[in-house]
């Protein structure tokens, strides 16, 4: 029962900040509603008993991307637009005084419509697919055993064995994305005069 | 939730303790008294701080970003105490049981960084925006030495379990249900022949079954004293430059519960590196002959003494690790921001890649 409601709390948290994230037009508040659905989505991940995934989840997104995104932002920080606010008078409330980057909301029809089109899709396609009937899943229903086990033996153990090539290959794409970042960064620009 | 009753209180205490010893211990590297005025010696000093701060009002700055600037300290301290959820405070006696509880402390510490960078923005400031960039590009860079050694440690004790992690260091390694087969050999070697699994002490510690683990022992310590910002890598609050960096603009409460958050860190950083490195609860006295220290100073999990001692041992452990900070904090001068990134991208991670190398290799003679 607790589990439930908890389960629920979490669903709720990801709702309100998923619309959040959509109706904010301030980027900065977008991406820590970004924050909040990681976080949600990782706990449900839990609840699935994917206990590696839900941290991989947080160390990757949450402070990897999500970090790189909000430096983004914070370095494209918009300066006041005419200099009298920065000389005004602090005690005075000021709407203009506020120097987050905010974005223009456009295609809001057609955005909706796709949006609501492709939930009607999946929420079809998932009912049609009858998940709780699957055989797989009702072997592990009933078998609590597997449930309760940590994933992370035999990730691992799956990774170096029959995945191992694609390990690999994600290894090498990695380093050479790593290294193409660094070439472009890297180069100076010949000083001209 | 056994562990949020202890830890709470824990943290709180530690951290005025710990604000008053670092003023006591600065005080007598300069040669100076520190706080004497109030209470015996100044030990009600911190106290009195701590009274006025929550007596102090809230300050909010006219153009800071109200809402993010209020959650900011919360998020930064929620982020680390939720860290001391999978700490184990002595045999069986942990927060969370997760086989993922290492993995779990260093993703929940990185949420810290967010708030940092929200403290830092909210506030509207360049000192605090300065400060707040300079300390996130600090602990994301730190974190990839700080990971590094862990995988070495994880890969010589083959779990990310904290709780089996400390078994495994001490004594009671064969009462743990994973391990009632193993057997600790002198530095880890089966070639040596020498089955120290009922010497315990020190001799089944990791940085003494893995002996390359002490150089990513001290690589650990460097990183994450840059993690928790403190000095010589204190240059997101550096006060001669910015002030006080990221909470430049806090005040009162606020205030506080960066403090607050921020002697939280070293001492969940310092039991990190007491139980990856430093045999976690177990005691470092090995039993010598008919001279039993290590049973007679560590009693059976699930004793009444044996928590006691868990406790007394890993906490001792990790007092000396948190002095150690201290003692660094007033001994050496703080880092060009330069030289820091030279320290971890050219020095620090290439000596930590060689020892994941060399743990695997390690791992293969300790079996």
């Amino acid at each position: 029962m607790i589990l439930k409601i908890v389960f629920f709390g979490f669903v709720t948290l990801i709702g309100i900040s998923a619309l959040v994230l959509l109706g904010t037009r301030k980027v900065l508040y977008a991406a820590f509603s970004l924050l909040l659905i990681l976080l949600g989505i990782s706990a449900l991940y839990v609840f699935a008993g994917a206990d590696f995934l839900a941290v991989t989840q947080i160390i990757i997104y949450v402070g990897g991307i999500l970090v790189l995104l909000l430096f983004g932002i914070m370095l494209t920080n918009r300066p006041p637009q005419n200099l009298s606010i920065r000389f005004s008078n602090p005690f005075q409330q000021d709407e203009t005084s506020d120097v987050q980057p905010v974005t223009k909301t456009r295609n809001n029809l057609a955005g909706i419509v796709l949006g609501l089109g492709l939930l009607a899709i999946l929420v079809f396609a998932i009912y049609k697919a009858n998940l709780g009937q699957m055989p797989w899943i009702k072997q592990a229903v009933q078998n609590q055993q597997v449930i309760k086990q940590s994933t992370v033996q035999g990730l691992g153990i799956q990774l170096m064995t029959q995945y191992v090539l694609v390990f690999e290959v994600i290894a090498v794409l990695l380093m050479v994305a790593l290294l193409g970042a660094v070439l472009i960064a890297g180069r100076t620009e010949k000083k001209t005069g | 939730m056994i562990a949020f009753l202890i830890f709470l209180p824990f943290v709180l205490t530690f951290a005025l303790i710990g604000v008053y010893v670092e003023r006591k211990v600065s005080a007598f590297i300069q040669d100076r008294m520190g706080p004497m005025e109030v209470g015996p010696m100044g030990l009600l000093q911190t106290l009195a701080d701590i009274l006025k701060l929550i007596q102090k009002e809230d300050i909010v700055p006219t153009n800071a970003d109200k809402w993010i600037f209020k959650i900011a300290p919360i998020i930064i301290f929620v982020a680390v105490f939720a860290g001391f959820a999978a700490i184990p405070f002595a045999p069986e006696l942990i927060g969370s049981g997760a086989a993922v509880g290492l993995l779990y402390v260093l993703a929940i510490v990185s949420l810290d960084v967010i708030g940092i960078l929200m403290a830092g923005w909210a506030s509207n400031s360049k000192y605090p925006l300065l400060g707040a960039m300079r300390s996130v590009a600090q602990i994301v860079s730190y974190e990839i030495p700080v990971g590094l050694v862990v995988l070495a440690v994880v890969m010589i004790t083959q779990t990310l379990d904290l709780q089996d992690m400390s078994f495994q260091q001490g004594i009671w390694v064969q009462s743990h249900p994973a391990h009632t087969q193993d057997t600790n050999y002198l530095f880890g070697l089966k070639a040596l022949g020498v089955d120290v699994t009922h010497w315990g002490g020190f001799f089944s510690w990791n940085i003494v079954r893995a002996p390359f683990l002490i150089i990513a022992f001290v690589i650990f310590f460097i990183g994450t004293l840059a993690e928790a910002n403190r000095a010589p890598f204190d240059i997101p609050e550096a006060e001669s430059e910015l002030i006080a960096g990221f909470h430049t603009e806090y005040s009162g409460i606020r205030f506080a519960m960066m403090m607050l958050a921020e002697y939280a860190m070293m001492l969940l950083v310092s039991f990190l590196a007491v139980i990856l490195f430093l045999g976690s609860w177990n005691t470092p006295l090995p039993n010598i002959g008919a001279v039993q220290l290590a049973t007679w100073t560590s009693g059976a999990p699930g004793t009444v003494y044996g928590y006691i001692t868990g406790a007394f041992w890993l906490m001792s452990k990790t007092f000396v690790l948190v002095f150690i900070q201290m003692w660094v904090r007033w001994t050496y001068p703080r880092l060009r921001v330069d030289q820091l990134m030279y320290l971890c991208w050219k020095v620090l991670i290439p000596f930590a890649i060689a020892i994941v190398l060399l743990s695997g290799i390690w791992r293969l003679w300790m079996v």
